[in-house]
């Protein structure tokens, strides 16, 4: 599956291009995204990692239309079936999510509204996007609540969230998600919250969901090991920028931006030996006057003068891939040795 | 709701009533010198004050005294007035309703103009809108309602004489005529309170509006109207139904100054004149029966707590 070359002849359910989303603050624009290019597939999974702080959300949220104010998209197109969802108005925007897109978020507990029962929460999704009469309703938020793995979904129905555990609360708000058939999925690390045997479970359950019905899903995460196991490609986001792009298993291989590598060796479950666990020196730097030059050259250990002259652009490297370093193909940068995640 | 958490709301409203009951009693010898003599004034005679200490029962033992009392009490006899010698249950009968009324009018007044108004604030946060509802509201809150209660008789009694100034008619009387002379009573009692219940519930609307759930909601494609009045109100309600419940007591000492301003005879003016002619057994009934609202009251509002959020009384 891997041999084959990502795919470029159909055109992309989602096509995002030189998306800008920026926040004004008293200090100056925040550029949260700064300009990004993504695109996903009818059907296929795609990973999105970074740090936390590195504008993954926001950029998911751009696609949602679900943005916090003040942030807002200030250029770039977001194409949604080939409509740029930038130009429809609130309501059409509206009338798409929980539809034909979907959400999932980090946070389980609080994602779910403490004073109504689960039944009703996932029963009003349905019948905003459908016809369906209240029996049919309750017929089908059972059906979904089965189908999540939940074992007496007419129990849960009637349960509220507090009852619920962490877990269950998460099959839940999938089983919101994929109520009404989305086309694409945003999944916003929806097992960072959830116990290491929960997390499986919820990794699992998304992977045989999104294969069932064909759903296309971009997995958020800052976990490199989850992005192996789930998705073909991955989106590599520093400091509100993709800095690299490119096939799962090419990226752990042979990394060809020194942040993605950075990340790698970051990773506690890729570790050979008994060396102490890496971590990135610096932090994510402040994106509201952001300096010239490459924004990771602060905490890069290859950084020459050149890097903090001229921001580098991503670079074509052959086979979709894409970094943007400007010493993405002089650099010989250490991936895992081991092919992890070889048969995603 | 669960009946445990029922039984525990209802024994402790219990609990707070007897309570009461010990301190409204003992406020008759907790008076410096002979409680018959401090009622009868300067003017009574000896024969007087002995013939009013029998009557009182004032010669007995304190904890007999009380049981009397108490006994009595629960079976509606509160004694009678010394001042208008009238039986003290009766009296309270004629004009408590129409200080509950009052009290009602008012807090729906109230809760009609707050809801609206911290919904149109919350939504359009920052904006002149929001500012200028703030700004009526906290004037509302500063003015004294004794002083709103005037300039409301001046403007639409006086000036534009829609409203009659003063004075009350029952609703078995007319109807018409007992909401016009309500109106303006209960608008200048309810401001305040208004005020209150507009600024709690727009920050808790803003507050909830942040929250996670409504996020999700929003991501389900969910329509504003079905976001603002379902997902966020109710969970923006809690902190509502808290300041509506404290602020009981505050509608009812409210009640007393504008029962006056507006010559409602209601149980503010019987209170005030049982405590400045020293009537013992209308001042002990009055307190009796204001405690008693105030405990139902709350306990309304605790068991509204358990109806709104399913996590009170079960977590």
């Amino acid at each position: 599956m891997l041999s084959t070359p990502i795919s470029t002849a159909s055109e992309p359910l989602l096509d995002v291009r030189g998306l800008k989303t920026w926040i004004p603050t008293r200090r100056g624009e925040v550029r949260a995204v700064d300009g990004i290019d993504l695109r996903v597939h009818a059907g296929e999974v795609i990973g999105l990692v970074g740090e936390s702080g590195c504008g993954k959300t926001l950029a998911a949220y751009s696609v949602l239309g679900l943005l916090p104010p003040p942030a807002r998209v200030i250029a770039g197109e977001i194409r949604f079936r080939g409509d740029d969802l930038c130009r429809r108005s609130a309501e059409e925007r509206r009338r798409l999510r929980g539809s034909a897109m979907a959400m999932i978020f980090q946070e389980p507990l609080s994602a779910l509204n403490p004073v109504f029962p689960i039944g009703s929460q996932v029963g009003d999704i349905l019948r905003r996007h459908s016809t369906l009469s209240a029996r049919q309703v309750k017929v089908r938020v059972l059906e979904l609540l089965d189908h999540v793995g939940i074992a007496s979904p007419g129990h849960v129905a009637r349960a509220y969230p507090f009852q619920l555990s962490g877990g269950m609360r998460q099959r839940v708000l999938i089983a919101m998600a994929i109520s009404c058939s989305p086309q694409l999925l945003i999944a916003d690390e929806p097992t960072t919250a959830l116990d290491a045997t929960v997390q499986a479970q919820i990794l699992d359950l998304l992977q045989r969901l999104v294969e069932q019905a064909g759903i296309a899903m971009i997995l958020i995460s800052h976990d490199l090991a989850v992005v192996a196991e789930m998705c073909r490609r991955v989106y590599v986001m520093y400091a509100g920028r993709i800095v690299e792009h490119s096939e799962v298993a090419a990226v752990f291989a042979r990394p060809r931006h020194p942040y993605t590598s950075a990340l790698l060796r970051c990773m506690p479950a890729l570790k050979q030996d008994d060396s102490p666990l890496e971590t990135i020196e610096g932090v994510v730097p402040a994106l509201t006057e952001p300096e010239p030059g490459c924004r990771f050259r602060p905490r890069c250990r290859y950084a020459v003068t050149l890097c903090s002259d001229q921001d580098p652009a991503a670079t074509e490297l052959g086979g979709g891939r894409l970094a943007a370093c400007h010493r993405a193909t002089e650099l010989g940068l250490p991936g895992t040795p081991t092919a992890v995640g070889a048969d995603a | 709701m669960n009946l445990r958490y029922f039984v525990e709301r209802l024994g402790w409203a219990a609990f707070v009533l007897f309570g009461s009951t010990i301190v409204i009693f003992a406020i008759l010898h907790v008076i410096p010198g002979d409680p018959a003599r401090a009622m009868l004034g300067p003017e009574g005679t000896p024969e007087a004050v002995a013939k009013l200490r029998e009557q009182l029962g004032l010669d007995d033992p304190l904890v007999h005294q009380y049981l009397l009392w108490l006994g009595r009490a629960i079976q509606g006899d509160l004694g009678r007035s010394i001042l208008l010698s009238q039986s003290v249950a009766s009296l309270l009968g004629e004009r408590l309703p129409i200080t509950l009324l009052l009290g009602l009018y008012a807090l729906s007044f109230a809760v009609l103009i707050a809801i609206p108004v911290s919904v149109i604030s919350a939504t359009r946060r920052g904006t002149a809108i929001d500012y200028g509802g703030r700004f009526v509201a906290l004037i509302g809150l500063a003015m004294p309602s004794f002083w709103l209660g005037l300039m409301l008789v001046l403007l639409f009694g006086v000036v534009l004489q829609w409203l009659p100034v003063f004075g009350y008619v029952s609703p078995r009387q007319s109807a018409v005529d007992h909401v016009r002379h309500m109106i303006l009573p209960a608008a200048a009692l309810g401001s305040a309170y208004a005020a209150m219940i507009m600024e709690t519930t727009r920050n808790s609307l803003i507050e909830v509006l942040h929250q996670d759930y409504v996020r999700t909601a929003r991501a389900g494609g969910l329509t504003e109207t079905l976001l603002l009045y379902k997902y966020a109100m109710r969970n923006a309600l809690i902190p509502t139904i808290t300041v509506i419940g404290i602020q009981i007591g505050y509608l009812m000492s409210g009640a007393l100054v504008v029962e006056s301003v507006f010559a409602i005879p209601g149980m503010g003016r019987l209170l005030v004149n049982a405590v400045l002619s020293r009537d013992y057994p209308l001042v002990q009934g009055a307190m009796l029966v204001t405690v008693l609202v105030f405990s139902i009251a709350n306990l309304c509002v605790d068991l509204l707590y358990a109806v709104i959020d399913p996590r009170v009384g079960k977590a």
